[in-house]
């Protein structure tokens, strides 16, 4: 067990607009990390920046050894690096298992052979195998939410980022993703979660990470970070709003 | 009738080798999302590429097709990968710009290597055609471009379905960062369907200086019409284009025997114009 990813001081700005600014974390490998935050907090920025979807101006990303903060997506994929999207972005043309596909075979990096059992694994492990040959375009949200994990889930990833993957459905919908999120766990995979309302995970996280206009509010136990002060005056700031 | 017949007959095949024209184009399109608008004259280049080979080799202008088209592949692959992927977040203007400096470049360069002559590849096959009735002949060279139209667009459907890079070029296509996250590098992918493109504008562009002549400024023509063959196909649906080009060589040749050979462009157009009026997005896009 050691860290996984180091978060050094991080700097993201969109143009002018400085969204994160002096952010630094780790993560320990096989640990779930929640992170949370009212809207605006930088959360969603902070995923693009893992993922490399947008490059900070200041500070470094490192993943299990490796300076990514400048990498491209695609090569963060191919060295163990999932996310999901909060509004789930199938490949809608193509079928669920043509979607798993992709990931298999391009986000492992190689070894064509099993690239088809692999997504087929995948498949099954997320209650999708029977919709296999359904085109992406046509299911349904919990099932695109489903997807959206199948499909990162088939890049091997050793770290994967969940963005919301809570939102937008119903609490019962809500149960049947968490157990998917257990099952995340259990296979040992290291786990940044994102979350917006926080009753969902805190259950589930070994650290929670609290950021506020951009930067670390607050970070420890779950237990600590919910019952602590600052949150509580972030979340009752939102809800007088 | 006799006369109508060969029409809707030569239609029919010409519109197989427009679907040639434009299938490339509307790949780009629907991926890459630029519009080649050196696509016409890459054909023209496939042209003096085989008319060069040719003379270097005294090889046949279907020989050639073993060097154009790898070649064209190449040039497709090395755009893409040296100048149009360097401006891909950029905004739709400098790709534009790209691909015209690229029209420009191309025409001027085959002003200056082979004159303003007219050209034409040479074949004996051009002459021959079968005879159906004593009136109702079907040339072999319009069969065989026809055919090659059929053949290129149903194997970029297999491609596409079967291959795994075919799969990650329809995954870029739908979103191309979230195909970054599964790990897909787009630059490749960008790389090899401008590479595709280019191959089937080869293989239409020896088509073309078959039975057509040709200039080093007659890419505009094609152009044209590969973006008729888009339009009226739909962006990004290759069966559309196939279509798409019968019905533009159909309204071309069919209206030119109704109101004579000089209307022939006009009505294919007119045709373009009400496609955009009733149905913009295409006959077959969703």
């Amino acid at each position: 067990m050691g860290t996984i990813l180091r978060v050094e001081n991080l700097h993201v700005a969109y143009g002018k607009f400085k969204v994160l600014h002096e952010l630094s974390f780790e993560v320990e490998e096989g640990e779930v990390l929640g992170v949370i935050g009212p809207n605006g907090a930088g959360k969603t920025t902070l995923m693009n920046a893992l993922t490399g979807l947008v490059i900070p101006y200041e500070g470094n990303i490192l993943f299990d050894g490796h300076t990514i903060t400048k990498l491209t997506s695609d090569r963060r994929c191919r060295l163990g690096l999932g996310r999901t999207y909060q509004v789930p972005r199938p490949f809608e043309g193509l079928t669920v298992f043509e979607n798993v596909l992709v990931g298999a075979s391009y986000g492992t990096g190689g070894n064509e052979r099993t690239t088809a059992a692999r997504a087929i694994e995948v498949l099954k492990s997320t209650d999708l195998y029977e919709k296999s040959d359904i085109v992406a375009g046509k299911l349904t949200l919990l099932d695109r939410k489903r997807m959206e994990i199948a499909r990162a889930l088939a890049t091997e990833p050793r770290l994967l980022l969940l963005d919301e993957v809570a939102a937008g459905l119903t609490d019962a919908e809500v149960r049947e993703v968490m157990r998917l999120v257990d099952y995340l766990k259990q296979t040992g995979i290291t786990i940044i979660w994102i979350e917006h309302v926080i009753k969902t995970m805190a259950e589930s996280t070994d650290k929670l990470l609290c950021l506020a206009t951009g930067t670390r509010l607050i970070y420890g136990d779950p237990q600590y970070v919910m019952h602590s002060k600052e949150v509580e005056e972030v979340y009752l700031g939102v809800e007088e709003e | 009738m006799d006369a109508m017949i060969q029409a809707i007959i030569q239609g029919i095949l010409l519109g197989g080798l427009f679907a040639a024209v434009g299938v490339g184009m509307n790949m780009i399109f629907g991926i890459v999302k630029i519009t080649n608008l050196a696509h016409g004259d890459f054909l023209i280049l496939a042209c003096y590429l085989s008319l060069f080979f040719m003379g270097s080799f005294g090889a046949n202008p279907f020989l050639s097709l073993i060097i154009v088209v790898p070649l064209m592949f190449f040039i497709g692959f090395a755009l893409q990968a040296t100048m149009l992927n360097k401006v891909l977040n950029r905004g739709d203007e400098p790709p534009l710009l790209i691909t015209f400096g690229f029209s420009i470049i191309i025409q001027n360069l085959l002003l200056y290597f082979f004159t303003a002559n007219a050209q034409k590849l040479q074949t004996p096959m051009l002459l021959k055609s079968i005879s159906i009735t004593d009136t109702i002949r079907i040339p072999v060279m319009y069969l065989i471009s026809c055919l090659a139209g059929i053949v290129i667009i149903l194997l970029l459907g297999v491609y596409m379905k079967n291959t795994y890079m075919g799969k990650a070029i329809r995954a870029t296509s739908d979103d191309n960062e979230a195909a970054q996250l599964m790990g897909v590098n787009i630059k490749t992918t960008y790389g090899v369907a401008m590479g595709i493109s280019m191959m089937t504008a080869g293989v239409a562009g020896v088509l073309i200086g078959i039975l057509f002549n040709f200039y080093p400024n007659s890419g505009s023509t094609y152009l044209i019409i590969a973006f008729a063959v888009v339009v009226i196909g739909g962006i990004g649906n290759i069966y559309g284009t196939l279509a798409a080009g019968i019905i533009f060589g159909l309204a071309q040749v069919v209206g030119g025997q109704l109101l004579g050979a000089s209307y022939q462009q006009l009505i294919g157009y007119l045709v373009l114009l009400i496609m955009l009026i009733v149905r913009p997005q295409g006959l077959f896009s969703k």
